[in-house]
């Protein structure tokens, strides 16, 4: 049986820190072929879109059902299965909602990454 | 018996965390699992963090003393994992960093970000920690009796051990298992109360009535230490005693005295209720710090109130008949106020 080394247990990213902290040298931006810089860009916009559409969904949910509940006090009175909306639409309904969103959002940054079709 | 299932628990979990202990072959294994664990598994373990005392217990204590919009907490709680998504999962991940700090210094490309960064990843974590092993001293010393330190240590060392030989495969695997175990625990006894109650208390919980003035004379029996506000002369009999008025001031009424409020006093406020009123049923809160509701819902959580002689208010009858306490059992947990006799403080 032979005998695994044992090593320390650093992430690699650490101890590429540590060498560049010894020797003073900054870190280095990856380098990339034109064309794959030129995808990478494409992808990163796609993405940073995606993204800030959904936090502004995710705030337009946040802070329009308050607002909304605050402009329709009568939501307390109606009642669904002896239950008030107003409970049902904090307790119940941000939820699916909720998850619902992180699913566009997820479908939306992986479809940016698949590769185009080749013509 | 409960001791028996803490030390079930803590088996298993050592257990679950062995197996990943087996699984370990690199650095990467240790501090990402390989990023082969499913997302299935993954969501198992971070809900493990998220389903905790605090999320369970404390909303539910909340919305006990501050009304239904307190479940704001839980939207939040949620809604922050979609920002997280967005901002900030992705993108880590495609850098290749292990560690938040890796991943500071990576996109930003400053050594100074990076010290920054672990440091308030450190003093998160022990702002994380310390709650939690408190807890798990204060809930071996209840259940078991043990000196306070042996929970902090044996929760503690589970902990430590698991995570410095499993790494992030153990530290997942166990997530996930307890994520499973606490929802069973959480929602088991939940379903079984609400179907244990009866119709009659759960229509009631549906419609918290608040009132701000005893109607007729009320007879209350207080079931715990209780620090009363009165915030204008109240009319009132304790325990027998002389009638008397209070002036406005703090009072403590200790477990097991009856208060007799007199018809039309005001509804003192209860210690730990804030003094802006919260409108129990309504999720927004409205903040008008005029009028001082107390809901009955707030009430019952320190006093019983009693049948009172002219009732007609069968709220009020359903409620004294089911919570009152066996006169000899003493009160599980005293509050801890200094005073304990009746009068101004």
């Amino acid at each position: 049986m032979t005998r695994q080394r044992r090593v320390a247990v650093t992430s690699p990213q650490t101890r590429l820190a540590m060498a560049r902290h010894r020797t003073g040298a900054r870190m280095q931006l990856p380098h990339l072929a034109p064309a794959d810089l030129e995808r990478a860009r494409r992808i990163h916009r796609a993405q940073l879109r995606a993204a800030l559409g959904a936090v502004a969904l995710l705030a337009v949910l946040i802070i329009g059902l308050p607002v909304l509940l605050a402009a329709f006090p009568g939501l307390d009175g109606v009642r669904v299965a002896g239950v008030p909306v107003s409970w049902l639409a904090l307790g119940v309904l941000p939820y699916p909602a909720l998850v619902l969103l992180a699913r566009w959002q997820l479908r939306r940054a992986e479809r940016a990454e698949r590769p185009r079709e080749l013509p | 018996m409960i001791v028996a299932a803490i030390v079930l628990v803590v088996l298993v979990t050592v257990l679950i965390g062995a197996r990943g202990v087996a699984a370990i072959r690199s650095t990467s294994d240790f501090l990402v699992a390989s990023r082969r664990i499913s997302p299935a598994l993954n969501a198992a373990a971070v809900s493990g963090e998220y389903l905790s005392a605090a999320s369970f217990l404390g909303v539910a204590g909340l919305v006990l003393k501050d009304g239904i919009g307190a479940l704001w907490y839980g939207v939040g709680f949620t809604a922050g994992y979609i920002a997280m998504l967005a901002l900030v999962a992705a993108p880590m991940r495609r850098t290749g960093a292990l560690t938040v700090p890796d991943f500071a210094e990576a996109r930003l490309g400053s050594a100074g970000l990076r010290r920054l960064s672990g440091v308030v990843v450190l003093v998160i974590a022990t702002l994380y920690l310390v709650p939690q092993f408190k807890a798990a001293g204060l809930v071996l010393t209840v259940v078991s009796g043990t000196p306070y330190w042996v929970g902090v240590v044996v929760a503690g060392a589970a902990v430590s051990i698991t995570l410095a030989l499993g790494g992030m495969r153990a530290a997942t695997y166990v997530q996930a298992f307890q994520f499973g175990l606490k929802l069973l625990l959480f929602i088991v006894p939940a379903i079984w109360l609400v179907l244990q109650v009866g119709a009659d208390t759960r229509r009631e919980a549906l419609a918290p009535v608040e009132f701000t003035r005893f109607e007729r004379p009320s007879p209350v029996e207080f079931r715990l230490d209780v620090e009363l506000t009165v915030t204008e002369p109240t009319p009132v009999t304790v325990s027998g005693r002389p009638p008397e008025v209070l002036a406005p001031g703090r009072y403590g009424a200790s477990a097991g005295s009856t208060w007799t409020f007199a018809e039309g006093a005001a509804v003192p406020e209860v210690a730990g209720v804030s003094v802006v009123s919260r409108r129990m049923a309504i999720p927004v809160t409205t903040m008008t710090c005029v009028d001082r509701n107390i809901s009955t819902r707030q009430a019952a959580t320190s006093f019983t109130i009693h049948k009172p002689a002219t009732a007609n208010t069968d709220h009020w009858r359903r409620r004294s008949s089911r919570r009152r306490r066996p006169p000899d059992q003493p009160a599980r947990h005293p509050l801890p106020f200094g005073s304990h006799s009746v009068g101004p403080n």
